[in-house]
């Protein structure tokens, strides 16, 4: 029984350290503050994230992380902060990327 | 449904001019810092592209590529029976620029000539029209022009837009041939969405005043005019990765063209990150896939003429070559067509001072 409380903060710790990862490139990339950014960070509330941005940031994203974002998720990224988040975390979880990959193997 | 199949209409070749003036992505546009201009040419891959002159339109280059091409396949102007010149800028508001091309190409009164006001999507709607004249109404040879000067509606510190919009015009030849492979072409528009992209000052319904003209930062961040080209990027995007690339999809299945079967896709040069993904949704390899956004940009209606022409003049004429077109734009308008091409001539793209 001592070990699953372990492994549930392990779990949560490292989605903390991935999340955290995902904000601060998502501010360099945007050139703002990591602390400008929270889940409800959308498009309307940061000049910066405009439409060219956008492609810049998701562009940004693939080349750092080595994923593949599909047109319809580049689209919906366009939403706020927590959707974008979201679809990376869920592209670095299927272990198509390369902290997805780092993650794994820290995780094994 | 829009979708039809020409039977013995062929297309015999294609021609590109460009304005000599080359804008360059990298070191113009001093309004944005020079870190901005790098990220914008890494993500649409447009170094830069040609603008036309003052005085100089999209007929212009449209009449030095019907020029070079008619010359090159040795056909006379007086063997053409229509011209039809598709353009979201024309010479004059009224009459259509087409009537001004029958004359200065030396063309017979006997023809039929006139305008088709669309943009991007311009090429897949011209040649519906060439092929519907040449199998509906039995004309021999239909000269299909498509070019825009883009630039001109495009203030140039807008930042949506003066990345990535050039100029270009074509001229493409039709003819009737009943040995032919098929020409299937389907059209779909969607008006709905029109305020995406468009001008919207300036026309009937919105009169040009001091105030349309009147250049301001907008919502956006765009600098611009009611009289200059707006576009909603994010919804040509969502447009253009979604429905067209649905459209293409569906298309190719009907028609039971396989990925591996297309000898090469010519795409509406938009952008290069979005051309990419559409293309890598296609399945449609790299290769297969010619781009000329890297020097042209996007030139509207002359974009897929213009990438073929440069395409075949510099690699060579297609031999039973499975070709697949998209063009999607303004409109919102997007077209698809296929057919088999073979032996398409096309002269070097020329350069017009």
């Amino acid at each position: 029984m001592t070990g699953q409380p372990a492994t549930t903060v392990v779990g949560v710790t490292a989605a903390s350290s991935l999340d955290e990862r995902i904000r601060e490139l998502f501010a360099t990339l945007l050139q703002i503050s990591p602390a400008a950014v929270n889940d409800d960070t959308r498009p309307a509330t940061v000049a910066q994230w405009d439409s060219m941005q956008h492609l810049i940031l998701v562009s940004g994203f693939e080349e750092e992380l080595g994923i593949e974002v599909d047109p319809e998720e580049a689209v919906d990224m366009y939403e706020d902060f927590a959707t974008f988040k979201r679809i990376v975390r869920d592209k670095l979880g299927s272990g198509r990327g390369a902290i997805g990959a780092a993650e794994a193997t820290r995780g094994a | 449904m829009a979708k039809s199949v020409f039977k013995g209409v062929r297309i015999r070749g294609v021609a590109g001019a460009v304005p000599a003036g080359k804008v360059n992505n990298l070191t113009d546009h001093r309004f944005c810092t020079e870190d901005e201009r790098k990220k914008i040419v890494a993500l649409t891959k447009v170094g830069g592209y040609r603008k036309a002159r003052k005085g100089m339109t999209a007929s212009d280059l449209c009449q030095a590529a019907a020029e070079s091409l008619l010359e090159g396949l040795n056909t006379s102007p007086e063997d053409i029976d229509a011209i039809v010149f598709t353009t979201m800028t024309p010479d004059y508001r009224v009459p259509s620029t087409a009537c001004l091309l029958q004359d200065r190409l030396k063309c017979r009164t006997t023809i039929a000539a006139y305008d088709v006001n669309m943009g991007c999507s311009g090429f897949m709607v011209g040649l519906y029209n060439a092929c519907a004249l040449i199998k509906g109404a039995g004309l021999k040879r239909v000269l299909l022009l498509a070019g825009d000067t883009q630039t001109k509606l495009c203030h140039d510190q807008d930042k949506n837009v003066v990345f990535l919009l050039g100029d270009g015009g074509t001229a493409t030849l039709l003819e009737a041939d009943p040995a032919a492979e098929d020409i299937v072409i389907e059209l779909l528009t969607d008006g709905s969405r029109f305020n995406n992209l468009y001008v919207p000052a300036g026309g009937f319904r919105c009169e040009s005043t001091a105030s349309t003209r009147e250049v301001r930062e907008q919502a956006d961040g765009g600098l611009r005019s009611d009289e200059n080209l707006y576009m909603n990027g994010m919804e040509i995007f969502k447009f253009s990765a979604t429905d067209v690339v649905k459209s293409i999809a569906e298309f190719m299945e009907a028609e039971r063209i396989a990925p591996t079967d297309v000898g090469a896709l010519f795409l509406h040069q938009a952008n290069g990150f979005m051309n990419e993904k559409i293309s890598r949704k296609l399945k449609v390899p790299d290769a297969r896939v010619p781009y000329t956004i890297g020097f042209y940009g996007n030139t509207g209606s002359a974009s897929i003429p213009l990438t073929m022409a440069h395409h075949f003049s510099t690699v060579g004429q297609p031999t039973s070559q499975r070709t697949v077109f998209s063009g999607f734009g303004v409109g919102l308008s997007w077209g698809v067509a296929t057919t088999v091409l073979d032996g398409v001539y096309s002269p070097p793209v020329v350069e017009l001072a």
